[in-house]
């Protein structure tokens, strides 16, 4: 089923205000990846993290828009999207750090989380034919209910996402797959590994897609919201992509990007924007949710390792 | 698709057995391949294949086979008979004459072959699948039948003796030879060629030394009253080590020398050992020396070969009194004549002229000495 | 009854028993009912359980995956076990991993069936034996039919356990017979004695007085049952044979009383050398009798090599009941 692309301008005229809830989420996720990046570079956490700087309105502005008893799947770069939906800091830190309290008892880590209706897998690709058949289960047991996918630009090198997306068409699963195109995999520029559009790919499989270079999250809700509906009432996929920026690196310390580059990213950080645009409204906020976090990670810092009663 | 069927290898068995593949079930065959050995009671054969292709086994070794019947098929590359996971059959009851539920195993079933056990003592076995231990134990045990069936080798030897006695009308005439001379002769030959020669050697070297003297001896019953004569004499010697009895023949003998006879003889002996005659070595005889050479034996009437017209008989050797030397040795030579064709003095003229070489045998190996080089 | 008839029998049952159960794979909707005909009827019973995919084997695995994730029962059905290959990652990074890489265990009712190996001349990429290449997968089961087992005791046993599974079905299998009333043949009986496992045992006479055992999957039980009946007849050498119908993970302890006596121990698959199934039983039973045993267990496998379509050259590298009578009696003469 096809539907029109829309697009919006980037310099939407002005953010408009947000809610408290809102911002404070946004907020929240910003100090919790900026914090990940700094307990990296003073040695105190294993391992490996994909922070989501600059994205993170994409999930806080899905998270009106679904609920508890949808299914949401995410990728290696998915703390916001955990977060949007759990609201979680605690435990995802844990998860991170292998404390007790961890989401997964420190097994599974940042790539891969397990909670009530959230999944993450760390492999490129195979969320989706998974999203597929949970859509499909959804449709049969609980209609109304959908499955909500967070991918990247990256991710459409992979074959398993064209073969879920065919599968998905042919049998009307209703599944929203959430691309966050930043432009960027990895260290590789969207120009050098996609060629064609994701609008013409969506387009080959006969199914809808919508893209928005917006960042306003009010503006977002009211697009998607009919788009949402139709997904749900109909069973049938959906491709809503978001033309986004990526402020930090890959991982840790991976940035390949030139200065000039970065400068561009950063005019469009929302964290910026709203701080001159609604300074009173941020500064009540800001403030809080970095002090929420640093006490949130020094509280887990100090708890014994976690548990796993497989071995 | 060709079948490969079993040839006819002689006039005496009903049946032979499949002692061993030489090529393995669905492996590739070209024209000439030796295909599998055929064993009769008296020798092996080998089964040739006529056509290239693919060989799949219809009997399992160590089965019996008829001449005339299916042992296997050869098949061209790839053709639909091939693409089933292949399986060999097993011999069916009715191959292996049994009856439903009496199984016995290939090595039970030689060790019965050897030693004349018969069915109806296996089924009173009451054993489902019986194997060689099971027959090892009713020999052990004592509990053997009151019947004893023959071995297919001994039944080819009865078919053999029941057709002599039915179609050769035979007298026996004996000679006494003094062989102390031949003995002397055969110990300081056996020194020189360093090989194995006695008595039996030499008297080969001397019947087929009278071959042109006595063509009748050497000849072959066309009918009741006309013999085939031979160009030369094949003198076949009976050997019998307990392993079964041969009779492989000296081909030419009166062209070989006393070594080769002796060389000849010891194969014959080695092979009776250790394996079976060829079929090729164990016919074209026109003449038969059967020894019964053992320490007293006095005298042995021996079975004419259906198709010879005579046979002699070796004795053992003994002392007897003798005026002059004290003690002499001699030993019994009988020969068994077809009356159609001999008469008893031809008889005794035979034996005379054996007598009369074996008692100066220095001109008979004189006559055949190495060739100085 | 032929195999594949049982195997039916027991997914119309699965299907008839759990109104949840779902199946995805390649033409599996009537009347055509699959290449191999085992989903045959399905799809008229049950139309809206049974969906027919594209040519997406990683995606119809992953999709199966993801409805077992949430409790819908899925099977999904690979045409041959060879592109097993291309849903590599979805069994063994998603499917597997999820039963246990989220810190507590996963219910994933996930069954991938895989017709399998050689004997009909389908050429090197659709004749293959790839069990050996998904063991050692945590949270990953191998299963593999057999005369012996009850196809519909197997089907919901697997499921059941809830945890991913793959079940190697061998294609000549399928138009063979199933064992019946404790009989394999005119000579050989088959019984369960080892209580706790699914193992089968073919034997004759006194299997605890068994010159050898002989271990091997379902798919070649009826190589090895004539090889068993060409060794005894001809060689008296008499063998018993124990069939898994779980590969892995496969367990020898339950085994050990029986292997002790025994004089020699043979694994026979049909899969390529290296890296065999073979060897990993082999291991398990080296490491904890290798004092009691009168020499190494001996792996009989097809030759490594890949699987040529022709059917005389197809011979020469998949093994055969002559293969394993060689191996057997060899180790016994040789």
């Amino acid at each position: 089923m096809m539907s029109t692309l829309t697009t919006d301008s980037v310099t939407d005229a002005g953010l408009s205000p947000l809610a408290d809830d809102d911002l404070r989420l946004m907020l929240m996720i910003r100090h919790f990846e900026r914090k990940l990046l700094s307990l990296f570079e003073l040695g105190e956490l294993n391992g490996t993290t994909h922070t989501s700087l600059g994205q993170e309105y994409i999930p806080v502005a899905m998270s009106a828009l679904l609920d508890m008893r949808d299914f949401v799947f995410s990728n290696h770069r998915g703390h916001g999207h955990y977060l949007a939906r759990h609201r979680d800091p605690c435990g995802l830190l844990a998860e991170i750090m292998g404390r007790d309290g961890a989401v997964c008892n420190g097994v599974g880590g940042s790539q891969h989380i397990f909670r009530d209706r959230y999944l993450s897998t760390g492999v490129q690709g195979e969320s989706l034919p998974v999203a597929t058949g949970v859509a499909l289960a959804l449709k049969r047991s609980e209609p109304g209910q959908l499955a909500c996918a967070y991918i990247g630009d990256g991710t459409w090198g992979e074959g398993s996402v064209y073969e879920a997306l065919n599968m998905a068409e042919l049998w009307g699963a209703p599944l929203a797959i959430v691309v966050e195109n930043n432009g960027i995999a990895q260290s590789t520029p969207t120009t050098k590994e996609l060629a064609g559009t994701i609008a013409g790919r969506a387009k080959a499989f006969g199914v809808s897609h919508y893209r928005t270079e917006s960042t306003d999250i009010n503006r977002i809700r009211a697009h998607l919201a009919p788009l949402l509906d139709r997904v749900r009432s109909r069973g049938e996929p959906l491709v809503i992509e978001f033309a986004t920026y990526r402020l930090g690196p890959h991982s840790k310390g991976d940035d390949s990007r030139s200065p000039e580059q970065m400068r561009r990213v950063a005019e469009h950080d929302w964290y910026t924007r709203y701080a001159a645009e609604y300074p009173a409204q941020f500064a009540a906020h800001d403030g809080e949710m970095h002090a929420l976090i640093d006490e949130t990670a020094t509280e887990v810092a100090a708890r014994p390792d976690s548990t796993w009663d497989n071995l | 698709m060709a079948d490969i069927r079993v040839p006819k290898l002689n006039n005496n068995d009903d049946e032979y057995i499949l002692s061993e593949w030489l090529v393995g079930d669905g492996e590739p065959v070209k024209a000439d391949d030796a295909l599998a050995t055929i064993e009769t009671s008296k020798a092996d054969a080998d089964v040739i294949c006529a056509e290239a292709g693919v060989l799949r086994h219809a009997i399992a070794a160590g089965a019996s086979c008829a001449p005339g019947s299916m042992i296997g098929q050869v098949f061209e590359p790839g053709s639909p008979g091939l693409a089933e996971t292949p399986r060999v059959a097993r011999p069916d009851a009715a191959d292996r004459g049994d009856d439903d539920g009496l199984i016995i195993t290939a090595p039970a079933r030689a060790l019965m072959e050897r030693s004349g056990v018969g069915l109806d003592v296996v089924r009173r076995l009451g054993v489902k699948v019986v194997r060689q231990a099971d027959i090892e134990r009713l020999g052990a045990s004592g509990e053997a039948s009151s019947t004893r069936e023959l071995s297919a080798a001994q039944r080819a030897v009865a078919k053999t003796v029941i057709r002599s006695h039915a179609t050769i009308p035979s007298a026996y005439t004996v000679v006494r030879v003094d062989v102390g001379a031949a003995q002397v002769e055969a110990r300081r030959q056996a020194r020189l060629l360093r090989k194995l020669l006695g008595l039996p050697e030499l008297l080969v070297a001397v019947v087929s030394s009278l071959h042109s003297a006595f063509p009748l001896f050497f000849a072959s019953p066309m009918d009741e009253y006309t013999a085939q004569l031979s160009d030369e004499p094949n003198v076949g010697v009976t050997i019998d080590i307990g392993k079964g009895l041969y009779v492989p023949v000296v081909k030419n003998a009166a062209q070989l020398r006393l070594a080769e006879i002796a060389e000849v003889l010891t194969g014959f002996r080695l092979t009776a050992a250790s394996g079976t005659f060829r079929a090729a070595a164990l016919t074209g005889g026109n003449m038969t020396i059967t020894l019964h050479n053992e320490a007293d034996i006095v005298l042995a009437i021996p079975i004419i070969q259906p198709g010879q017209t005579c046979a002699l008989a070796l004795a053992g050797t003994q002392r007897e009194a003798d005026a002059e030397a004290g003690t002499r040795a001699v030993a019994n030579i009988g020969l068994a004549y077809d009356h159609r064709f001999i008469n008893g003095r031809d008889a005794i003229i035979f034996l005379q002229a054996v007598k009369k070489a074996l008692e100066s045998p220095a001109i008979l190996t004189k006559n055949r000495m190495p060739k100085l080089s | 009854m032929r195999v594949a008839e049982n195997l039916n029998a027991a997914l119309h049952a699965a299907f008839e028993s759990n109104q949840d159960l779902h199946l995805l794979g390649e033409d599996v909707l009537d009347p055509y009912g699959g290449a191999f005909k085992i989903t045959k009827g399905l799809s008229d019973r049950f139309p809206d359980r049974i969906l027919t995919t594209p040519i997406s084997e990683s995606g119809l695995v992953g999709v199966a995956a993801g409805m077992a994730i949430v409790g819908t029962p899925a099977i999904a059905e690979i045409m041959f076990s060879d592109f097993a290959a291309l849903a590599f990652d979805q069994l063994v990074n998603f499917a597997s991993k999820s039963v246990t890489m989220y810190g507590r265990h996963l219910a994933l009712p996930l069954l991938v069936r895989c017709p399998t190996g050689a004997g009909r001349g389908y050429g090197p990429t659709h004749s293959q034996s790839l069990q050996k290449h998904f063991i050692g997968a945590p949270g990953l089961s191998l299963y593999e039919i057999s005369p012996c087992h009850d196809n519909g005791e197997l089907i919901s046993g697997i499921l059941s356990r809830a945890t991913p599974a793959m079940l190697f079905e061998d294609k000549i299998l399928y138009t063979q017979q199933m064992f019946a009333a404790g009989r394999a043949d005119d000579l050989f009986s088959y019984d369960f004695p080892f209580p706790g496992t699914d193992i089968a045992r073919v034997f004759f006479d006194d299997p605890d007085t068994a010159d050898c055992v002989i271990i091997a999957p379902g798919g070649m039980v009826y190589r090895t049952l004539q090889a068993m009946h060409d060794l005894l007849l001809e060689h008296e050498i008499s063998c018993t044979l124990l069939v898994p119908a779980r590969l892995y993970p496969f367990n020898a302890e339950p085994l050990l009383p029986a292997l002790r006596k025994t004089a020699a121990i043979f694994v026979a698959e049909e899969s390529t050398a290296g890296g065999t199934w073979g060897g990993e039983v082999a291991q398990q039973v080296h490491s904890r009798i290798w004092k009691e045993l009168k020499q190494p267990v001996t792996l009989i496998h097809s030759a490594d090599s890949i699987i040529p379509t022709a059917a005389h050259l197809e011979r020469q590298v998949i093994v055969r009941d002559s293969t394993i009578r060689q191996a057997v009696a060899g180790s016994f003469h040789g």
